[in-house]
């Protein structure tokens, strides 16, 4: 009986790190509001890995150290749930193995509700804190920043861009000394690969394209907007105005 | 717009400037990407009011030109025309101030085969994508590119030694080739200028207008800005094509979405 206890425990020892050979760890839900990002991290044990965004959203993913942890932003922007769906697959014994399929439920807008905190019975009251000081913004000149996909361009994109460039907008700029430059999310180097710059300039804004920036002299955001067919190159000036 | 009627559906072979320079002897290559087939269309309907809104708001592409280009007795233009796009495009990615002037001599070097054979837009097309434009000789290019410069004309001008790696800075990116009037005035509106070959010549469309009800195409030329109307920000340079003219160029042409981050 003994013996046959410890083969068991043999048989069942040597099979856990095969069960544990190749798995997916991902939150199970995430709520975001409309047009805003949400994170989602996955990490995985296995050789390699793959994940479904659905269409419905637009997502990029952020840079990590280890190539085992996958950090996603996704942004909706139509209320609903969507699952981003993730499995992992190693080898074993020559053999390519398969996690189970796992899924992130992505709430966008009007999903479930969260619950409603409990209410605390007011105590006494609490002193205000010091009057906050605002970090003053330092002046001086300020560079617009759009970045967006040409071949999404659309009659009111190519006004906006025309009018900062060279029409009206342009000519403000100027007349204040900023600067401004456009990129296409897909822009390449004359070396004909992904020019890097386009996506650390996601990653600074932290918004998905197409977006407007307000940069200082040391490229620090001041300032962002998303850009969509009602947007002008007013409105972009109006956002600079606030930061000159 | 006030037009001229002076520069209205303009027969280039007629002029004193003319020189035969759009060969258009074959087809675009079949792999290139059809701008009907995949970009935003603007619906017939639209164009008149797309049209009084780049007027209004003086964001027409004409606004992205910073020099009207003169091929003088030379048959370049469509290494001209090509050249006056690629910088359109840089003037709208890095503002009208920041533009780096190009030598069309360098483009029409690399399709035509003499200074009077002319060239194919399709062939610029390529060049303009493969092998790029030598920034023009400026005293500003030279500070920034040392002695790879060129002229903007002299087909026999030497191209300087190194030229090909600055060339490569100085490309078109996305291209696509137009088909029809409705393609051609929806890349217009999306902001992307066309390369046309008509009559012989090569020029670079711009603008959508109506004017009386009419449609035309304001287009940049290559005869200088002592030839042509006042558009943009200068005074001279400009043609208008009235509708039997754009179907016609609507046959030969291509937009460029995007250049090569210099």
């Amino acid at each position: 009986m003994r013996k046959m206890l410890c083969s068991l425990l043999l048989l069942l020892w040597g099979f856990v790190p095969i069960l544990q050979g190749q798995e997916v760890h991902i939150p199970q839900s995430v709520v975001v509001p409309v047009g805003r990002l949400a994170a989602v991290e996955m990490t995985y044990v296995g050789d390699d890995f793959t994940y479904v965004v659905p269409p419905e959203l637009d997502a990029f993913r952020e840079y990590t150290t280890d190539p085992k942890v996958v950090k996603l932003r996704v942004m909706g922007f139509s209320p609903g749930t969507y699952s981003i769906t993730a499995v992992a697959a190693k080898a074993v014994d020559g053999k390519g193995k398969l996690s189970p399929f796992v899924t992130c439920l992505v709430v966008v807008g009007s999903g479930p509700v969260p619950p409603t905190p409990i209410p605390i019975p007011p105590g006494p009251p609490i002193p205000p804190d010091p009057t906050p000081v605002p970090v003053p913004i330092p002046s001086g000149p300020r560079t617009v920043l759009i970045v967006r996909e040409s071949s999404d361009d659309t009659p009111s994109m190519s006004r906006l861009l025309v009018s900062l460039s060279a029409g009206k907008g342009h000519d403000y700029l100027k007349s204040k000394g900023h600067g401004y430059f456009a990129f296409d999310t897909d822009a390449k180097g004359s070396d004909g690969k992904p020019d890097p710059k386009v996506m650390q300039w996601i990653s600074a804004v932290n918004m998905l394209p197409p977006f407007a920036a307000i940069l200082d002299s040391k490229g620090n955001v001041l300032a962002k907007m998303g850009i969509g067919n009602a947007n002008t190159a007013d409105d972009v000036l109006t956002l600079l105005r606030g930061k000159e | 717009m006030n037009i001229n009627p002076n520069f209205v559906d303009v027969d280039f072979t007629k002029q004193p400037q003319y020189t035969r320079g759009d060969n258009a002897t074959r087809p675009f290559r079949s792999s290139r990407p059809i701008y009907e087939a995949g970009e935003p269309q603007t619906p017939e309907a639209k164009w008149p009011e797309e049209a009084e809104k780049l007027e209004a708001e003086d964001a027409g592409l004409d606004f992205l030109v910073t020099r009207i280009l003169d091929q003088k007795s030379e048959g370049s233009c469509v290494g001209n025309a090509a050249t006056q796009q690629h910088q359109v495009l840089q003037a709208k990615q890095f503002g009208i101030d920041n533009v780096v002037q190009l030598s069309a001599i360098s483009m029409y070097q690399l399709i035509g085969s003499s200074a009077n054979s002319g060239a194919s837009i399709d062939d610029a097309l390529d060049e303009g994508t493969g092998t790029g434009f030598i920034p023009l000789d400026t005293p500003e290019n030279r500070a920034k590119f040392g002695s790879v410069v060129m002229p903007p004309t002299g087909w026999r001008s030497p191209r300087p030694s190194g030229w090909e790696a600055t060339a490569q800075r100085f490309r078109f990116d996305e291209s696509l080739v137009v088909q029809s009037v409705g393609g051609m005035m929806s890349a217009l509106f999306n902001g992307h200028p066309i390369v046309v070959g008509r009559s012989g010549h090569s020029i670079c469309y711009l603008r959508p207008v109506y004017s009386g009800g009419k449609l035309y195409v304001l287009y940049a030329n290559s005869w200088s800005m002592d030839w042509g109307q006042a558009a943009g920000k200068l005074s001279g340079g400009f043609g208008l094509d009235s509708l039997s003219y754009i179907r016609s160029s609507a046959n030969w042409c291509y937009a460029v979405r995007s250049i090569i981050t210099p």
